[in-house]
């Protein structure tokens, strides 16, 4: 350990090292008088006094040096002159400089930008006390590869008493709440959920408190926590609203506390929680997700062994529950609320990684070029004792200043592209508790890759530079007859890498431009323009008896076909091409054996085909008669009947779905097969389209949605249909008011665009990288060999034979690099290969389209040189010399 | 790099610290002290104090101080600081025992 008295005096003579290098001057010209008067003092002559002095002291400069490196500042020192250095090397040569730094600056923009959303979304979206321990229960069946995380309320409370593995174990719910205050009811998004639910999350509340033993008891009056963004949008976030009370779903709560931001479990609105009790719905909850804290130190396996007795006692007490064969273990939080588009994410992390090379690549190359005319200057450092080490380190500084400058640009502008990407984000595709944002640990992550890439640009050139051919270079007056083959051949291998590379980032984008034409020149079955749709979630405590929901989708049909601008309105359960319904086995009497695989079941009234123009190709559609009566009757699509009913008549057929019953407590769950319509997308766009059959939308009452057919532009008719259904009931609120275009966007053409769109940018921005780094290249060679084509062209080589020298020379690497590109496009495919539809990873026509795209453009960066290298004038060139 | 000196280092650290520990001297006035009481046989090259001299002051062991000399010029005077007084005792010491030691096998060889 340093004394302090050592710590002072370093520190005194860093604040003052000029000064105390004045003083050494003093110090030493001090001494040499003294020795100069002693010797005149001892007889000799001035001069010779002076020479003895000089000659008994030794080199003062030497002297001077090895005193001030007592000083023990040099390094700081040195990095301080290299630093100044560096700048003033910058400014010298603004064009380069600009130049490096932008390429670099796009790359770790880019790669600033990618990581922010990898961060917020990928490595730290949930803001949960110990999110590892957080376990999801799942039960499937070994022959599908569905399995379940919910569970019913007896289910649950079975589960959560007898296990001995959580510490903690939650029910949570994404439910409508209806929110009456003042004039229009508002849906909220609630979460029923159990009173330990912000204990167990091990999140305290923003403002107020979380549910305590108090409110658990019977008795006690309903609470209700209140979700941040909800608080700030409806509140303003007034502090004042703990303590209010609201109305939910009729019943009065008191709001006890607001969750902090990113608190956003099931993404709610509005917690409602309460104590669940066997045999009872509270708040219309069939259904819960069930969360536990693991106890420490529990293994999977144990989990499972653990949790097997319980389900089997719940498999033997309600048999329909599970399936047949089951399992039963955990699944972990974050694969539970996976973010749909973690892939998409890590695979445009990978091509701003690549951006990132190739910058790193053309840098590298710039710096080459440099060194080239740099190379007495470091030669004349070299034989004044500058030793390898030194200079390295003098020339990676300067690659670090660059690097630097890079990042504070490149963060800067982040903070905008990040504002870019997260616009394009497809809705609902990011957990809710995700904050997405450039904060230190992003930038953190900017700084460290802005050092690596200093190393990997800087290193290869540095190396290169300091490499001592002290005599050559100082002999070679710049004039360089075959000077630079090596460095040629360098800097040839860094553009053979960059070309490889934006190939692969340009088929990479190519494949997902045809994945989405393909995809948005789907053809949908349907009509897609002047259609409106409309949920209407209609309560379940307010409207549980079927009966009351029939009749209020009866009224609510009635006025919107009355509307002026309406042309036909529809009930369904789900919309094409989205669906969200029932999916279950049907029984057809006669088959050899059940098809245990799911059938799409729709409930719609009369006009939902005409509304959304799919075809009826035989039978007839359902009369109001029929819908009122609530008949057995059936419309199946194209793929039902290809399944099911191969040869012979469909019509007349009668199919049963068991499920009806045993959900539902249908007495007769057969129906007869009335009409067959051509099939439209009914899985989104990107699956195959499944066996469907349409029922009257009487035999359950659950559907609703209103699809209503306008004659203008749909959005514009909103409002009015909306407050049809405040005319029938004032309490009722409505949700996803949608013209079917915006839905197609954000649900399905989004999500494919997103990824199209930040590719294409990445692939552009490579590209431009890649064929400036060819026409540097090209261009300083061709610059260094001016005295041979002058030569050439003197010996009677004419305007083509250049031109094919020079194309012939830039051929030397973007041949390879597209050779290369073509082989890394391939293998790198098959990452895409999971976000491509409708076209094969290796599509012949995008490989060939983008290798012929990059030929093209490698040669015109080439031609602008080699037209340079033709108007070379022999004379000039030859004089040159 | 060769050292522009013969002696080792920790012997002219030794000769600097005793040649101050009576009173405040100069850097020239230093190495004259060491050539008049070696009696001319320790020839040290003059310059080569000044990086002892600093790397000294460094460690704390000695501490400098501009005054006026005799003949009225301004030079930087050493002197010891305690930590210097203990370092030289017992580098002092270090050397007795060593050239006792060497004079011991020299002399019974």
């Amino acid at each position: 350990m340093m004394s302090a008295r050592r710590m002072w005096v370093r520190l005194q003579t860093l604040c003052h090292r000029n000064r105390s290098a004045e003083r050494l001057d003093d110090e030493i010209q001090f001494h040499l008088d003294q020795q100069i008067a002693e010797n005149i003092a001892a007889g000799m002559s001035p001069t010779e006094a002076r020479y003895a002095a000089r000659r008994t002291f030794g080199n003062p400069t030497i002297l001077k040096e090895q005193t001030r490196s007592t000083w023990g500042w040099t390094r700081l020192e040195q990095f301080g002159q290299d630093f100044r250095y560096g700048l003033r090397v910058l400014r010298k040569s603004p064009g380069f400089s600009a130049l490096a730094i932008l390429s670099l600056a796009l790359g770790i923009m880019a790669a600033t930008a990618m990581y922010s959303v990898i961060y917020g979304v990928v490595l730290n979206p949930f803001p949960y006390r110990d999110v590892d321990s957080l376990m999801s229960v799942k039960v499937w069946s070994p022959d599908s590869s569905r399995y379940r995380l919910s569970y019913t309320v007896d289910q649950f409370l079975e589960i959560a008493e007898r296990n001995a593995i959580f510490e903690g174990t939650i029910a949570s719910t994404i439910s409508d709440v209806v929110w009456r205050s003042g004039r229009e009811p508002q849906r909220l998004r609630g979460n029923v959920c159990t009173m330990n639910t912000f204990a167990v999350m091990g999140v305290p509340p923003l403002i107020g408190r979380t549910p305590t033993e108090a409110d658990a008891s019977p008795g006690a009056p309903a609470v209700a926590v209140l979700g941040y963004k909800f608080w700030t949008r409806q509140f303003g976030g007034d502090t004042g609203v703990v303590g209010s009370s609201m109305l939910l779903n009729d019943t009065v709560r008191t709001v006890i506390g607001v969750m902090p931001p990113r608190f956003m479990w099931r993404g709610a609105d509005v917690y409602l929680p309460i104590v669940f009790h066997r045999g009872e719905f509270l708040e219309g909850v069939h259904y819960v997700h069930l969360l536990g804290r693991l106890k420490p130190g529990v293994t999977e396996t144990q989990a499972e062994s653990d949790l097997r007795p319980i389900m089997a006692d719940l498999k033997q007490r309600e048999p329909a529950a599970f399936p047949e064969k089951w399992r039963v273990g955990l699944l972990s939080f974050r694969e539970t609320f996976r973010s749909d588009i973690c892939e998409v994410l890590w695979i445009l992390f990978g091509a701003v990684g690549m951006l990132l090379l190739i910058a790193c690549a053309n840098v590298s190359n710039l710096l080459l070029t440099r060194a080239a005319s740099r190379q007495r200057e470091i030669a004349v450092r070299a034989s004044l004792g500058a030793t390898r080490g030194r200079l390295l380190r003098q020339l990676l500084t300067e690659s670090a200043l660059l690097s630097t400058l890079a990042a504070l640009i490149g963060a800067a502008l982040a903070f905008g592209a990040l504002r870019v990407i997260l616009a394009m984000v497809p809705p609902e595709s990011i957990p809710d508790e995700a904050h997405v944002a450039v904060n230190r640990p992003v930038l953190l992550f900017t700084f460290g890759v802005s050092f690596v890439t200093a190393l990997l640009f800087g290193l290869a050139p540095a190396l290169h530079a300091s490499r001592g051919q002290l005599v050559t270079a100082l002999k070679e007056s710049g004039r360089g007859i075959g000077a630079g083959f090596r460095r040629v051949s360098a800097s040839g291998g860094l553009v053979v890498l960059e070309v490889a590379m934006s190939l692969v980032l340009v088929v990479g984008a190519t494949l997902m431009i045809r994945t989405v034409m393909a995809i948005e020149n789907e053809n949908l079955g349907i009509r897609t323009d002047r259609l409106l749709t409309i949920r209407v979630p209609l309560s379940s405590q307010r409207y549980a008896d079927p009966s009351r929901r029939i009749s209020f989708f009866e009224e609510l049909l009635r006025r919107a076909e009355l509307l002026p601008g309406v042309e036909a309105a529809a009930i369904n359960t789900g919309i094409h091409p989205f669906f969200g319904g029932m999916e279950t086995p049907v029984e057809m009497p006669g088959a050899a054996q059940m098809d245990t695989r799911p059938v799409l079941i729709h409930e719609v009234s009369r006009d939902y085909t005409k509304v959304l123009g799919i075809t009826l190709i035989k039978g007839r559609l359902f009369s109001d008669s029929e819908i009122a009566a609530r008949s057995r009757l059936a419309i199946a699509n194209q793929s039902f009947v290809r399944r099911y009913l191969p040869e012979g008549e469909p019509l007349g057929r009668i199919v049963r779905v068991p499920r009806l019953s045993s959900e539902f407590h249908l007495a007769d769950n057969a129906f007869q097969i009335v009409g067959v319509v051509k099939d439209a997308m009914n899985r989104g766009l990107t699956r195959e389209i499944a066996p469907e059959l349409y029922f009257p939308y009487t035999i359950t009452g659950s559907g609703d949605f209103l699809v209503v057919l306008t004659n203008t532009d749909p959005a514009g008719w909103a409002k009015t249909v909306a407050e049809q259904v405040y005319a029938i009931d004032p309490n009722q609120p409505v949700t996803d008011v949608r013209t079917m275009r915006s839905r197609l966007n954000d649900w399905e053409y989004s999500g494919p665009r997103f990824s199209v769109v930040l590719l294409a940018i990445f692939a552009s921005l490579g590209l431009t990288l890649a064929v400036v780094g060819v026409y540097g290249v090209v261009s300083n060679a061709v610059a260094q060999r001016t005295h041979e084509i002058g030569v050439r062209k003197a010996l009677g080589a004419d305007s083509r034979d250049v031109l094919r020298l020079v194309f012939r020379f830039g051929a030397r690497f973007i041949l390879p690099g597209i050779g290369i590109g073509v082989a890394a496009s391939l293998g790198a495919a098959r990452i895409l290969g999971s976000q491509l539809w409708g076209v094969s990873p290796h599509d012949p026509a995008a490989l060939v389209s983008v290798v012929v795209m990059l030929l093209t453009v490698g040669f015109l960066a080439c031609w602008v040189p080699a037209r340079r290298a033709t108007r070379v004038d022999p004379v000039v060139a030859l004089r040159y010399e | 790099m060769a050292k522009p000196n013969d002696l080792v280092q920790g012997t002219l650290d030794l000769l600097i610290l005793k040649t101050i520990s009576l009173e405040p001297k100069h850097g020239w006035a230093i190495a004259k002290r060491i050539q008049q009481i070696s009696g001319e046989v320790l020839q040290v090259q003059q310059g080569s104090l000044y990086p002892a001299l600093h790397r000294l002051e460094q460690k704390a062991w000695i501490k400098a101080k501009w005054k006026e000399t005799e003949t009225g010029r301004q030079a930087k005077f050493y002197s010891l600081t305690a930590a210097g007084r203990a370092q030289l005792e017992k580098e002092a010491a270090n050397w007795g025992r060593l050239s006792a030691a060497i004079n011991l096998v020299v002399e019974t060889t």
